[in-house]
């Protein structure tokens, strides 16, 4: 029984599992094709990723627009969970429903409505398009952290801080957002990450001149079939884990995606 | 001097939809008072509370603190000390942080919060742990923290929202003679919301019971144990057997009640406008009852021996069962389950009510 349990379970891990290890593999080997499995060791492949010159600019533009779309969505993100969260007025369901349901709309959907709106504004497809995409996809993400967060937050933080004095506007900042810090914290990291490996809506909205590194890649396959492709996903993964394990650390990230409950 | 009231509210009423929480509550209390709303919650309580912090606008009346008006005044202008049974210390700073919050607000010097923030704290014997963060502290010591915060403003009012419940019992009973103690010597008035009774005798000068959004009876805790104004307050504080009886007369403040062939003299207060022999319920409370050689007889049906005392429960035929205090030696000694009693009403500090 505990036999059977155990094979089930590792047989569940290596399905999960097995697709990313087997690009990973296919990163170190040295022939000029995507190969399985790995027969010559090399790390041609991930000097040829980090000295291929789409790569580099692909990455500087995604971390730009990550770094600026999780930014403006943890604003916007938190204003609104604040709104959420305190108050009660008309379209609030409708508001909450819409932003807590992000998969019932497709990238793709976001990415062309993107286009056709910067067409109509008479924009070409610069960086306020990409950013506003990419805003668009993430904010649902950074609202639910966000409003976990707030809902987390004793109410009763608020009412003893305007107790002894203190104006509403200099409880948010005192008291409120300090509170607040990690699941701001987690919430831009969560966005910053989706952003970063966002493609399908990118491939709509985004130019030669800006094209972020998903996309430079889907350009890269089109015209080579190596396997810097597998190198790149070696090191997408190293980055996207650091990034996990040090908000992990630091910030709990169980408890701001609510999937673990709030320790009083 | 003048002794100018330190609460003062006039007919504050709250409703939220069609549900009225308080029904015009009239209220005084003296500078360095201490009174305590009882009641059992959704009475209307904690309602009182967020009326008279701000955090709730009444729907009628006036609310004054210290001679101000402050019906309108927003929270954080009412000079308030708060303290929840949450405790709800800010937990992103330690505590010398939590307890200057309130002076900082209020733009005092750096000087002059290191030196109040000392002061508090050693008030509620926590100077060791200023550095610690809340999370470190026990809950007494949190609790202790909340208290200090809300004194060192120095305000015109404490407000403290069951402060206690979260405690164990015998914490809870220190924290209660601690308070009780700080609130004496600083000379604070306070107003202390609490669902439990024992706590309330205890601690206040007077007590305002409340039932279903009224102030029933604001009286001292005394005056409320032995002087009960309403059935639910003779039921709410203290132990009691209900009989039902008739009104027989009365005679200037006192009146006579029989239930069960005992004669008991009862305030009149009570029973004003009521024609001789219509229905009333008598409470007695069970320490005020005794054995005696003529009596209402019964037999005992259940004992229960606390060690000082014990209680007996005691089957009287038609009057129903009622129950007796007596020392734990006598109910050792005499009264087995199954044996006849005879209960003496000779002590009864009886009140009646028209049924």
């Amino acid at each position: 029984m505990m036999l059977g349990f155990r094979l089930l379970v590792l047989a569940l891990l290596g399905f999960v599992l097995m697709p990313t290890a087997v690009a990973i593999m296919a990163a170190f080997d040295s022939r000029s094709i995507i190969a399985f499995p790995v027969q010559w060791f090399s790390l041609r492949w991930f000097e040829r990723a980090l000295n291929y010159e789409d790569f580099q600019t692909g990455f500087v533009r995604s971390a730009f627009v990550a770094v600026v779309a999780s930014t403006l969505s943890v604003v916007i993100g938190s204003m609104a969970a604040y709104a959420i969260d305190r108050y009660s007025f008309r379209g609030k369901a409708t508001l909450e429903a819409l932003l807590l349901a992000p998969l019932a709309i497709p990238h793709f959907t976001i990415g062309l409505g993107a286009l056709i709106l910067a067409a109509q504004l008479g924009q070409s497809r610069g960086w306020p398009v990409v950013i506003f995409a990419h805003v668009v996809l993430v904010l649902p993400f950074v609202l639910r952290s966000l409003y976990v967060s707030l809902k987390n937050i004793d109410p009763r933080l608020e009412a003893v801080a305007l107790s002894l004095g203190a104006k509403p506007g200099r409880v948010i900042w005192t008291v409120t957002l300090p509170a607040l810090a990690p699941g701001l914290a987690g919430g831009w990291l969560f966005a910053a990450i989706l952003s970063f490996n966002e493609f399908t809506a990118s491939l709509f909205v985004t130019s030669h001149r800006t094209q972020t590194l998903p996309v430079a890649m889907y350009n890269y396959v089109r015209e080579y079939a190596d396997p810097s492709m597998a190198a790149i996903s070696v090191l997408y993964i190293l980055l996207t884990t650091i990034l996990l394990v040090i908000a992990n650390r630091f910030l709990g990230l169980g408890r701001i995606l609510g999937t673990e409950d709030a320790k009083h | 001097m003048r002794n100018i009231e330190a609460l003062r509210m006039d007919g504050v009423t709250k409703r939220f939809g069609t549900v009225t929480a308080l029904h015009e509550a009239w209220l005084n209390v003296q500078d360095g008072e201490f009174v305590t709303l009882l009641g059992p919650s959704g009475c209307g309580k904690t309602t009182l509370l967020n009326l008279i912090a701000g955090f709730l606008e009444a729907d009628a009346g006036e609310i004054f603190i210290g001679g101000k008006l402050v019906t309108a005044l927003p929270v954080w202008e009412r000079d308030l000390g708060m303290v929840f049974q949450s405790y709800a210390l800010f937990p992103h700073m330690n505590v010398a942080r939590n307890v200057g919050y309130g002076l900082r607000a209020r733009g005092v010097s750096k000087a002059e919060e290191a030196s109040r923030v000392a002061e508090a704290l050693a008030l509620v014997r926590l100077s060791q742990m200023a550095d610690r963060r809340p999370k470190q502290l026990s809950g007494g010591q949190q609790q202790r923290v909340a208290l200090a915060r809300a004194l060192v403003i120095r305000p015109r009012l404490l407000l403290l929202d069951e402060p206690f419940s979260a405690l164990d019992r015998n914490l809870r009973v220190e924290m209660q003679m601690e308070l009780k103690e700080i609130q004496r010597s600083l000379g604070v008035t306070t107003i202390f919301v609490t669902h439990d009774q024992g706590e309330a005798m205890a601690m206040s000068d007077r007590i305002a019971v409340m039932s279903e959004g009224r102030i029933l009876q604001l009286d001292t805790p005394e005056g409320i144990y032995r002087r009960p104004a309403h059935p639910f307050v003779a039921g709410f504080v203290g132990d009691s057997t209900v009989l039902a009886g008739r009104f027989l007369d009365r005679s200037g403040d006192q009146a006579s009640v029989e239930a069960s062939g005992m004669l008991l003299t009862v305030p009149a207060a009570p029973l004003d406008g009521l024609t001789p022999g219509s229905a009333v319920s008598i409470y007695v409370r069970p320490e005020h009852l005794a054995a005696a050689d003529k009596g209402l007889p019964g037999t005992v049906i259940s004992r229960a021996y606390l060690g000082d005392r014990a209680e007996l429960l005691v089957d009287a035929g038609q009057a129903g069962r009622i129950l007796l205090r007596v020392p734990g030696v006598e109910a050792l000694s005499r009264w087995e389950v199954g044996v006849s009693i005879s209960i003496g009403f000779d002590k009864a500090e009886a009140v009646a009510f028209p049924d």
